[in-house]
């Protein structure tokens, strides 16, 4: 045996690669005790202690690399002298090569390289963190989780923007990118309008009349409800704009949030503006004073802002999108028909909601007609319900809040507590209305107007034995290509004696029409 | 060619501003480039590959490669107008978008109790265990008997540290500069430790006492590594961590989630390096657990 050094001076190579050469040169035959480390002061004295110490290690420094070796002959130094060379000079791959199974966000990545976009809905502490590590790796990321705080939204979509990558969320429900319905979305066809939404049945809505109309979407890109507020400055939402206005296959972009503050939507209206292509303003609420004064295209419910990008895709003029789409007769006959049996008493809507932006419209527009509407998420604070279990007067409730899904799915999936909520209604002799959203699509329930139908039986008995008729009106927001299709759900809710109508502003105005007695 | 930054450690920007008197190029890595300041102290490009490992010196780079720049030792290096430049290679580095992150200690909200911490620390174990995961000094800290020359070496050293409730100042130096690995892997353990042992001392009011033993470290190991550990022995003494690292000290004190996932990061760090810094970590936690934690009676927070 024979004591051998190499001393590379001033040298520093990754631990990596040390750590390789240390394995490699074990493995040779005659190799009995190999050293590889820094020339500091105790690594040399361990090559004493191990009879690794030669002349050479005399005046290394701690700069040095050292390469001590117990080896058999010179012949075996020498193959181990040119192995350490070769892995000097090689560029070997960091990571080694153990499969990875992808039971996290890391692992899943590493896994699926060719996959851009991270879809994360963890518990919402946990959420930023995982966003924040796709983003790192050069993903786009849908987070649909909420309780994210706002700083942390801040801080991905600050990340995100420079990056010039996506943070869809957080509490993002809605997407369809490149064809892909990301969570709560339906079944789209492709064509020339790109959305850009802060809110997911807001999306939802309107991606589906686009459908209805016979046009279609390039990408829906949710940003997450809280994105225009001032906090968050609109990042995700000019970001989006920007995207689609790159984007030669979107001829028209529409863009759906709940009111901005006036400084981000003056930012948003901006960008929007300098897209050079025709945009379609929906800031549910909003006014046309500010979108018309950038020359944008406003509109007043959602299916109007629908309705109108069809229309500016096909290059025709945008109308204001009718009352109601089906003839007038027939909107009179429906009237005639759910009043004729009611009592003077019943006089009050209850809307049951599942989609959030769909409850903000139907408080909306109640809201201009009879002055106020209760709710559980009212649109001013005088309307609250004490009670959300409770409803008074005209009430709107929001059934996707927070107070409803602690510890029990979204009512787009699970119907029970909103099928007790139509029987309790039915119980009150005021109540002439019962008015409900059905959304289909990916993540919602894979029947949710046959999850209704026994409840909504159920209500109109109860109120036929005591003598009155309650009317049930609905909306399906939903195409016929969705996993539940369009017919087929219209359909079932029309044999409950369902009043059926082509979007939610439609059924919101019906259902004011029948509590009027027209 | 330019190159953007982001995520700059706010020791970086303090660094930088020593650039603007020329500095050199002081080593190059695939994923990283350290540079030496007029004032010999270091300043980390690491490349947006190795992000989570982010670091009090560091600045990280939009660039998946450095072997790509084809710097070597010695080059040029000046911060001017906020670029810095590679004066040989006409290689700027827009300085420009400065999101910044800060490594110094932050309190974190209440520390656990200590039994929740034990806990946390046998669960570490087990799955270290578990997992194989036995690189570095890991085997040290999960009872498992070291091959290595160098474990063989550090074992004794770190029995007399654990059986001694005082620390003497010359049984830890034993292990500064002792090791495999660029930063030898006693420095990163002591890394660990020293790190453990600056949070524990700022939660449980032992800053004064912990300090004696520390100052005359700090004097130490500059003699006794090279200037890439030694720079970073002496941040870690300092309550300074890796963004990883502090996620993880979070995660096993504080009332957080705890995440494996962060723990197969910092294994996965350098060679053995992330290894050798985590057993230290468990090493300064058991030790705290033992002598410090119960000797306490105010937790402050």
């Amino acid at each position: 045996m024979t004591v051998k050094t190499l001393v590379k001076k001033n040298s520093y190579y990754d631990s990596v690669t040390l750590m390789i050469i240390t394995n490699d040169i074990k493995k040779l035959d005659g190799v009995e005790e190999v050293l590889v480390g820094m020339g500091t002061e105790h690594n040399i004295a361990l090559a004493k202690d191990l009879g690794l110490f030669t002349s050479e290690l005399e005046g290394v420094t701690a700069n040095d690399l050292i390469i001590s070796m117990k080896v058999a002959d010179e012949g075996v130094f020498e193959k181990a002298v040119a192995k350490v060379e070769e892995l000097l000079s090689s560029k070997q791959e960091e990571e080694e090569g153990e499969e990875v199974k992808p039971q996290s966000i890391d692992s899943a990545m590493d896994a699926n390289p060719d996959a851009n976009l991270v879809l994360i809905s963890v518990p919402g502490q946990f959420a930023a963190r995982e966003a924040r590590k796709a983003l790192l790796k050069d993903r786009h990321v849908h987070l649909f989780s909420d309780n994210v705080t706002i700083e942390e939204e801040l801080e991905l979509k600050k990340l995100a923007h420079e990056r010039g990558l996506l943070v869809m969320g957080p509490d993002c429900g809605t997407a369809i990118i490149n064809g892909a319905a990301l969570a709560f979305a339906n079944v789209v066809a492709k064509g020339p309008i790109g959305i850009v939404a802060a809110s997911g049945t807001g999306a939802q809505e309107t991606s589906t009349i686009i459908a209805k109309n016979g046009s279609g979407i390039t990408q829906l890109i949710g940003t997450g409800g809280r994105d225009l507020k001032e906090a968050i400055g609109g990042i995700m939402m000019i970001d989006g704009i920007k995207a689609l206005a790159e984007d030669p296959d979107t001829k028209v972009i529409l863009l759906v949030s709940k009111p901005p503050a006036e400084s981000v939507a003056r930012k948003v209206l901006d960008v929007a503006k300098e897209t050079g292509k025709p945009v379609v303003v929906h800031f549910i609420g909003g006014t046309a004073e500010l979108v018309n004064e950038y020359g944008l295209v406003f509109s007043e419910s959602l299916e109007d802002a629908a309705v109108k990008a069809v229309a500016l895709s096909k290059g025709e003029e945008p109308k204001d999108a009718p009352e109601f789409s089906i003839p007038r007769e027939k909107v009179e006959e429906i009237v005639k028909r759910e009043t004729e049996g009611m009592k003077p008493e019943q006089k009050y809507i209850r809307g049951l909601y599942s989609g959030g932006t769909l409850c903000d419209e139907a408080m909306l527009f109640m809201t201009r007609e009879f002055g106020g509407v209760y709710s559980n998420a009212p649109l001013s604070p005088e309307f609250k319900l004490e009670d959300s279990l409770k409803s008074k007067e005209h009430t709107v409730i929001d059934l996707g809040e927070d107070e409803f899904t602690v510890g029990r799915p979204h009512p787009m999936i699970d119907s029970t507590l909103r099928a007790e909520r139509i029987e309790e209604e039915a119980k009150d002799p005021e109540v002439a209305v019962i008015l409900l959203d059905v959304v289909l699509g990916y993540g919602s329930n894979p029947d949710p107007a046959g999850s209704l139908l026994d409840a909504i039986k159920k209500a109109k008995e109860e109120a036929t034995k005591d003598g009155r008729y309650l009317s049930v009106v609905a909306s399906v927001c939903g195409t016929e290509d969705d996993p539940q299709p369009l017919s087929e759900q219209v359909r079932k809710l029309e044999s409950a004696g369902v009043v059926v109508m082509p979007s939610n502003i439609q059924a919101v105005r019906m259902a004011i029409k029948i509590a009027k007695r027209g | 060619m330019e190159k953007k930054a982001y995520f700059f450690s706010k020791n970086s920007l303090r660094i930088l501003k020593t650039l603007q008197n020329e500095g050199r190029v002081h080593s190059v890595f695939k994923n990283s480039i350290n540079i030496l300041t007029p004032e010999k102290t270091l300043l980390t490009l690491l490349s947006k590959k190795k992000e989570i490992y982010r670091n009090p010196i560091s600045i990280v780079i939009d660039e998946e490669d450095f072997t790509n720049w084809h710097i070597l030792p010695h080059e040029k290096v000046v911060y001017k107008d906020d670029y810095l430049i590679f004066l040989n290679r006409k290689l700027y580095v827009n300085l420009g978008n400065k999101i910044t992150w800060d490594s110094s200690f932050r309190y974190f909200g209440p520390l656990s109790p200590p039994h929740v911490i034990q806990k946390n620390i046998e669960t570490l174990k087990f799955f270290i265990k578990v997992m194989k995961w036995n690189k570095g000094l890991l085997p040290l800290v999960i009872d498992v008997f070291p091959h290595s020359p160098f474990s063989k070496k550090i074992l004794p050293i770190l029995i007399e540290i654990m059986e001694d409730n005082h620390m003497n100042l010359e049984v830890i130096e034993g292990i500064v500069g002792l090791g495999d690995g660029l930063t030898p892997s006693g420095d990163d353990f002591l890394s660990g430790f020293l790190i453990i042992l600056y949070y524990f001392g700022r939660y449980l009011n032992l800053t004064d006492r912990l300090d004696r033993i520390i100052s005359p470290l700090l004097e130490i190991i500059p003699t006794k590594t090279n200037l890439i550990s030694a720079t970073f022995l002496t941040l870690a003494a300092k309550g300074e961590a890796f963004f990883l690292l502090r996620e993880i000290i979070k995660d096993l004190l504080g009332r957080r989630a705890f995440d494996m996932e962060n723990i197969r990061f910092l294994i996965e760090y350098g060679g053995t390096s992330g290894a050798s810094i985590l057993a230290g970590l468990i090493f300064g936690i058991d030790y705290v657990l033992k002598h410090l934690y119960r000797e306490t009676k105010e937790v402050i927070v």
